[in-house]
């Protein structure tokens, strides 16, 4: 009876724990589907959703977020008025998510509203930042370089002021409080009329820096972190101390500094062994009484073929070196950037707006290819959002490349972008098996696509770059496959003494994995 | 037991090639002496040679980088992802042969045809395989042509249908098509019909069965051919009928052979093939026992046969007189005796349009009991061939008298492929209006007022019915490159319908066939099943119906005396030695010659390529001084005129006295180049009058074949790649096998010991985690080309022509070796699929000097093409000879195109052709190497996908496109490191496993199974 009790009380909990929706999906879901024309306080391409769990019932709710056209159609008199109201522009429906998906995502939105963060459970330790030690902080200012490139760089620099302010010495002219509510939502602190908001939205021609609600107290204190070190080094750089002079000395020289050196060097020693040698033949010559021929002038010792010939040699071999180098460079292309026919700017839709990059770039979580989005992707929020004052570095306005799109839309032309990155066709890619099977970033082959406004290429994507990864990287032995095949055979190949298996181990060095 | 001497040429047999080997080479033919021996480069020349290659190389490397575009769609299509493979069932019918196919396509664009895994008749033949080509040859109609003019569509169908109102009340309509075996377009037919006063529908059938078809009218009423189902046979004879090359279905019968023939442990039983015939063909080069027949002698063995077997199964039946010769009647002794001890199970096939021999055939299969047991389904029939040659006949009489007002030819071309071309062409200039239907402006439509484009099955709606109670639907697979319109929208724009096929076709399924399903369920779900699915079988319950004929047979046994003597009174045609023996050959009867993957996969027997001949036993050819290559002029009166033609004479075992065997289906004039190779032979057919009709012979005497003193150069790539005649096939007989697991593979019986030497190495051990095996079993391999034609498609293996052939430079990864074995007059033959043996040490990585090819972890010898810099070391050290150089760009691959040695219409001659291509795998350039890769693409598919879904790999997943293409199913392909699978189970275990070299070490992965002849001991 005891234990039926017990049993009872163990499934309520479970099944009170499974039937909780859980804010973190909502938030990962939120991102996903709803971030792109959504936000918690500001009016996007849709309304800002806050507290629209106390406005709306949740019923309603999932019929609308499901299918919301069909509401509309039945004449549900809120469902018609908010399609009034926001310029007659459905929203797209999401069919395939489940009840309790979209119970989650209203628990995020309910949280959200409130100001809370989500994951942020562990708010207490924040202030024990400065008392960690330096290996943690190394660890906090990596995470708050990536963050910080994530999420600021697309408009601010430390030492300079881009679309936002520089931000060197931000801790220390603002109260971290207050930082943390700035960074989360701007507009709010605007809104209640805090006097520093204030000030600097008119200094910055009123352009409202986007909110940040994902971000914890931690994550910021980390960007915080990184900034104080940024600007440190940079504080260090422009007043060398004696110790970093002395480090600079250090420093090795270039190599064709020290080849000159050397030569002189050579050329010196070469010099005064040929002039001693001839001196001493001389000597030889005029004991035994015979002529002494007259001493080579310059202009022979330099065309003579005892320095021509290797000089001559040591150039061709130089010449070759850096043509093949340049040869083996030619097609990689660094630092490509091309004029796309629409100024497209990633720094504005993956970095301000975060929208997710498998959101339009939808093929890389299906197979080969990731794909360029049909103009019907865009068309999903440029339907709406069909004005934007942002000025691109074309020197344009988003409105006006908005209108290039909206031409194509019109014309039923697709677009035709220009190609940035490219594989040869001798090798074979798949985005899937990268970035779901092997769970690697986008970012780590395409570089910073957040940051740019332009896309360019920034890494020289070779072989050696493909193989390098290939050897260092651990296989997911979560995975079924991988545990399956692979588990048993680290234990006994390995006795235990290492911790993973790289993909190269297991083939992925192999030339018939890409080239077939 | 003495060691069986195979050779693999007449000439070869004559030396003793272990004693002589290094004197003899064939292989290297006559090009290389003439050429490289011959031509001497001078040191200036040398020198001149390399500077200019140096500079073209830098040039070349100089190239600017091109700015490439990205499109993406406008709206993409929801189940459309660049780079992820859809696959669709449909089905495809040619007039011919039916196959029940899985298709795989790529951004809409259909890749590589696969038999359906579900579905019946899923078996390919090489046809099959190389049926999508057909889909893109660019050599298509793109536009309706009046007079040879283009003109619109629209205006194109206005004015025929004025054409077609005009005759309505008072005219003469009739329409020509091949055999239809879609229900709904029979309906539309009959309905497009009825719409006239007086309008017909003939079936024309270029490989005939009108005889066979009539037989089982007299015999059971039904105009039908039986399901032969050999797959459950225990003897099947077969007397000149080349089931395994293209008789009646040549994948469906050589799946069902396979699944007979397939012999292990647990069921050691195995068919009993007996075939009697004077060509010697793929089917009879597979026989246990072979009966070489003389010219003409299939008509007095089967009335032979007959009688035997009405003595010896005490029927009552009236024995016929017929003279037979001592062979025939000690060949009919020992074959009666044979299909009598399996009675019920015993079925013979006569090949032959004649229709004396085949009322004797089914009164045999009578006797023998097949039409009781089922072996001979009558209940449950084939549809594939209705067409009836006396039918045709009379159209052309009726044409020839100015009587047909107008005439509609869809999808058949008897300009071309008519026994009397000639005659029909003069009977069409008769006719007042010519509509022809075609993919092609081909030789008929040339002759045509009217031609207008019609679709390919892959582009079309339509149903199947080719078995009683199993119907098929085909979806199209592609919306079509060119500006064709389907044969049943046509029909239906004729008729002033708004309506499209698809909603006719539907409709049709909704109110004609579902209802028969017996249980109603909602038709719209069941559609999208059968669509999906692409087939649709009724419950047996279903077809009671329509058995009410099943009653006949019992009446019918009353009636067999005189159907015996109704038989016999019919006349038999004259034959005499010498006579034309035609037959189909790899490339089909003429819808498929445009198509260089087939003209490039080697005849079966011959392995001559890009060409017909007149093949002729040894002994005639040395009676008449023929030798290979000689030009003979084949000439047959014929009516009013003599019929010419001048081929090469081809010495092939095996064949009879005064035969002359041709293929048809060559020298086509209207069509792409690859087409036009050969001579056109379908003249060389008979029209013979048996019973009051006439029928097709393809065996004609009365040729006259005079030797014209010149050569021509005939290429067969049966001694290319020798094997220097080292012992690498193994054979036993089945009665041997019984006693002896290891029979014919004793050198394996030592299992310790094998196992011993196998781990004996210099290298370091390896251990596999996965381990990719293939296994062949040479008792199923019956070389039809199959796996030949569908690598090349898988693979974008290059087609490289008749002349690079002749230089030894094909490129197919896998060839299929043929051996012959004992009298040249009638030998044994054993296939044997070659590829890449993918060896753990494989001798041609040891060499390789800039290590492009390598081992891979999972036991693929693997070969990077970028990393080749073509020194062909790797060739000259293969024991096998499967790795294929480019000698030149094959494929277009290559920036310059003074290197291009494209086959003009082959694969990748222009941009529509090469849509064929399979996206998945590189296309080589000139200078590499490339060789058999396992299918890897796949392999890594299957991989990804067990990822996806956190799995191990299953086992059968993974098919290569060799195996999956094999209708016998002779090849199996797994993981032999997972000891759960079959290739492992049968590596580790089975007493006929062995590898091909074993001695030299190399370990390969490709295990072979020792033939079994179902042979006694002394017939061994």
């Amino acid at each position: 009876m005891k234990r039926l009790l017990w049993l009872t009380v163990a499934l309520a909990i479970s099944g009170y724990a499974i039937a909780q929706p859980s804010a973190e999906e909502g938030e990962k879901l939120f991102k996903q589907r709803c971030a792109s024309c959504h936000d918690i306080e500001r009016k996007l391409v849709g309304p800002p959703l806050k507290n629209v769990t106390e406005r709306r019932d949740e019923e309603w709710l999932i019929k609308f977020i499901r299918n919301s056209q069909e509401l509309i159609n039945a004449g549900d008199p809120i469902a018609v008025q908010i399609f009034e109201e926001y310029n007659r522009i459905p929203m797209p429906p999401h069919p395939d998510l489940t009840d309790d998906q979209i119970k989650s995502i209203l628990a995020y939105i309910e949280k959200a509203s409130k100001g809370e963060t989500v994951a942020s459970e562990k708010q207490e330790e924040q202030q024990q930042v400065s008392a960690v030690p330096s290996e943690k902080m190394q660890e906090l200012i990596q995470r708050g370089e990536k963050l910080f490139r994530q999420n600021c760089a697309a408009c601010h620099k430390i030492d300079k002021d881009l679309t936002g302010p520089a931000l060197a010495g931000v801790t220390k002219r603002r109260d971290r409080e207050w930082l943390y509510r700035w960074i989360r939502n701007s507009q709010e602190l605007i809104s209640e009329g805090d006097p520093i908001a204030v000030q600097l939205f008119e200094e910055w021609n009123r352009v409202p820096m986007p909110p940040f609600p994902q971000l914890t107290n931690e994550d910021i204190d980390a960007i915080l972190a990184y900034i104080e070190y940024e600007e440190s080094a940079k504080a260090e750089a422009v007043a060398p101390t004696p110790g970093v002079e002395a480090e600079e000395e250090a420093k090795p020289t270039p190599l064709w500094k020290s080849l000159l050196i050397v030569s002189v060097i050579v050329l010196l020693i070469l010099s005064a062994v040929i002039t001693s040698l001839w001196r001493r033949k001389a000597y030889q010559l005029i004991q035994q009484g015979k002529e002494v021929p007259t001493p080579p002038t310059i202009v022979e010792i330099f065309t003579s073929k005892y320095l021509t010939v290797p000089l001559i040699t040591i150039l061709v071999v130089w010449g070759i070196w850096e043509v093949w180098n340049w040869g083996a460079d030619l097609g990689h292309s660094v630092g490509y950037a091309p004029e796309q026919p629409i100024y497209f700017s990633h720094a504005i839709h993956a970095g301000k707006l975060g929208i997710d990059c498998q959101h339009c770039h939808f093929g890389a979580r299906k197979g080969r290819m990731a794909g360029i989005p049909p103009v019907s992707v865009c068309m999903n929020c440029h339907r709406g959002v069909q004005e934007s004052n942002v000025v691109l570095p074309n020197g344009k306005t988003g409105t006006e490349e908005i209108k290039k799109l909206l031409a194509h839309f019109e014309s039923g032309e697709p677009i035709r972008w220009v190609r940035v990155f490219s594989n040869p066709d001798h090798v074979y890619f798949n985005h899937f098996q990268h970035v779901v099977i092997g769970k690697v970033e986008c970012q780590e082959c395409h570089g910073p696509i957040e940051t740019m406004h332009k896309v360019k290429k920034t890494f020289r994507i070779s072989m050696g770059f493909c193989l390098e990864c290939h050897r260092e990287r651990n296989v997911d032995l979560d995975n079924g496959y991988y545990k399956a095949y692979y588990e048993d055979y680290l234990k006994r190949i390995h006795e235990g003494k290492v911790d993973g298996i790289t993909v190269a181990q297991i083939g992925g060095a192999d030339c018939q994995r890409c080239h077939y | 037991m003495e060691k069986k001497k195979y050779w693999k040429s007449i000439q070869e047999g004559k030396h003793n090639v272990q004693k002589e080997g290094k004197n003899y080479h064939p292989e290297f033919g006559e090009w290389v002496e003439n050429t490289i021996f011959k031509k001497q480069l001078s040191r200036r020349d040398f020198l001149k040679w390399t500077g200019l290659t140096t500079a073209a190389t830098t040039l070349a490397s100089c190239w600017e980088v091109p700015v490439r575009k990205a499109i993406p769609y406008f709206i993409q299509p929801e189940e459309s992802i660049p780079g992820v493979a859809v696959h669709y069932a449909t089905a495809y019918f040619d007039g011919e042969e039916f196959a029940s196919l899985l298709v795989r396509t790529r951004e809409g664009r259909p890749i590589k045809v696969e038999p359906h895994p579900k579905a019946p008749f899923n078996a390919t033949s090489a046809k099959i395989q190389g049926s999508l080509f057909n889909l893109y040859d660019h050599r298509r109609l793109d536009s309706p042509l009046n007079k040879g003019e283009k003109v619109s569509w629209e205006k194109a169908l206005k004015d025929t249908k004025v054409i077609l109102d005009s005759v309505k009340e008072n005219g003469k309509v009739r329409i020509v098509t091949p055999t239809i075996i879609s229900p709904a377009t029979k309906q539309l037919l009959s309905e497009f019909l009825s719409s006239f006063s007086d309008a017909k529908h003939i079936q024309y059938d270029v490989v005939s069965f009108s005889a066979l078809l009539d037989a089982h009218e007299k015999a059971f009423g039904k105009r039908v051919i039986p399901d032969y189902r050999i797959d459950k046979a225990k003897v099947v004879l077969g007397v000149e009928a080349d089931f395994l090359g293209g008789w009646l279905s040549a994948g469906e019968m050589a799946r069902r052979y396979g699944a007979a023939r397939r012999v292990t442990k647990q069921s050691p039983e195995m068919l009993l093939h007996l075939q009697a015939e004077s060509r010697y063909s793929l089917t009879g080069s597979n026989a246990d026992y072979r009966y070489k027949l003389q010219v003409g002698e299939h008509l007095p063995f089967i009335i032979g046969l007959y009688n035997e077997i009405a003595k010896k199964t005490d029927s009552g039946l009236p024995t016929v007189a017929v003279s037979l010769s001592e062979d025939l009647k000690k060949y009919v002794e020992e074959v009666s005796e044979k299909l009598l001890s399996a009675p019920g199970y015993a079925l013979v096939l006569y090949g032959p349009n004649d229709l004396k021999g085949q009322m004797f055939a089914v009164a045999i299969n009578y006797l023998l009991g097949a039409y009781d047991s089922g072996l001979a389904d009558i209940e449950k029939p084939l549809y594939i061939r209705q067409g009836s040659d006396h039918e045709f006949f009379e159209l052309v009489d009726e044409m020839n008298k100015g009587q047909v007002d107008v005439l509609i030819l869809y999808d058949v071309n008897p300009a071309y492929d008519y026994a009397y071309p000639e005659v029909f062409a003069e009977a069409l200039k008769k006719v007042k209006h010519v509509i022809t239907l075609a993919d092609k402006n081909h030789e008929t439509g040339q002759l045509s007022e009217w031609v207008l484009p019609s679709s390919v099955p892959y582009e079309s709606w339509r149903d199947y019915l080719p078995k009683e109670g199993v119907y098929f639907i085909a979806q199209p697979v592609f919306t079509g490159l060119y500006n064709a319109k389907q044969f049943e929208d046509i029909l239906l724009a004729w008729l002033g319908q708004d309506q499209n096929f698809y909603t006719y076709l539907k409709n049709f399924w909704t109110n004609n066939i579902y209802p028969l399903y017996g249980e109603q369920k909602d038709p719209e779900s069941l559609w999208q099943t059968t669509v999906h699915d692409g087939y649709f079988m009724l419950k047996r319950s279903a077809t009671q119906g329509e058995q009410q004929d099943g009653t006949q047979e019992d009446s019918m046994q009353a009636d067999w005396s005189q159907y015996v003597n109704e038989a016999s009174s019919i006349e038999s045609p004259e034959l005499s030695s010498p006579a034309v023996y035609l037959y189909e050959p790899i490339i089909g009867t003429g819808r498929y010659s445009n198509n260089a993957w087939l003209q490039e996969t080697p005849d079966p027997l011959t392995k001559v390529v890009w060409d017909n001949f007149v093949a002729v036993g040894p002994a005639f050819a040395r009676e008449n001084g023929y030798k290979t290559g000689d030009l003979v002029r084949v000439s047959l009166m014929k009516g009013s005129g003599t019929y010419t033609v001048e081929l090469p004479i081809v010495v092939q075992p095996g064949i009879a006295k005064g035969v002359y065997a041709i293929a048809v289906g060559y020298g086509r004039t209207a069509d792409g180049k690859v087409a036009q190779t050969g001579k056109n032979a379908f003249p060389f057919a008979s029209l013979v009058k048996q019973g009051g009709k006439y029928y097709v012979l393809w065996i004609t005497s009365g040729v006259k074949v005079e030797k014209t003193g010149q050569t021509y150069k005939i290429v067969s790539t049966q001694e290319h790649f020798n094997l220097e005649g080292r012992p690498i096939v193994r054979e036993t007989t089945l009665e041997e096998w019984k006693e002896n697991p290891w029979s014919g593979n004793e050198e394996r019986a030592d299992t310790e010991k094998i196992k011993k030497l196998r781990k004996t190495t210099f290298y370091p051990e390896r251990e596999f985690v996965q381990h990719w095996d293939m296994v062949i079993d040479l008792s199923l391999c019956i070389g039809c080309g199959a796996c030949v034609v569908a690598c090349d498609n898988e693979n974008n293996v290059p087609v490289v022509g008749k002349e690079e052939v002749s230089r030894v430079h094909e490129m197919h990864w896998m060839r299929i070796d043929l051996y012959y074995s004992g009298d040249p007059e009638n030998p044994d033959a054993v296939y044997q699929p070659m590829l890449c043996q993918h060896c753990d040490h494989a001798p041609c990585e040891n060499v390789c000097p800039v290590a492009a090819t390598n081992s891979s972890v999972d036991g693929i010898n693997q070969m990077a093409y970028n990393r080749c810099i073509g020194t062909r070391y790797c060739a000259n050290n293969c024991p096998y000879k499967v790795r294929r150089f480019n000698w030149y760009d094959y494929t277009g691959a290559d920036s310059f195109p003074l290197n291009e040695k494209i086959v003009e219409d082959g694969p990748f001659a222009n941009d529509k052709n090469r849509l064929i291509l399979n996206p998945d795998v590189v296309v080589r350039s000139r200078g590499v190497m490339e060789k058999c890769s396992f299918c890897i693409q796949r392999i890594q598919e299957a991989k990804l996908k067990a990822k996806a879904e956190g799995r191990k790999i299953r086992d059968g997943e993974i098919k290569t496109a060799c195996q999956a293409a094999c209708p016998t199913g002779a090849i199996q392909f797994g993981d032999g490191a997972d000891k759960s699978t079959k290739v492992a189970q049968l590596i580790e275990s089975d007493e006929r496993i062995y590898y091909v070299l074993e001695e030299l070490h190399t370990l390969p992965s490709v295990a072979y199974m020792t033939k079994i002849r179902n042979r006694s001991k002394q017939n061994a």
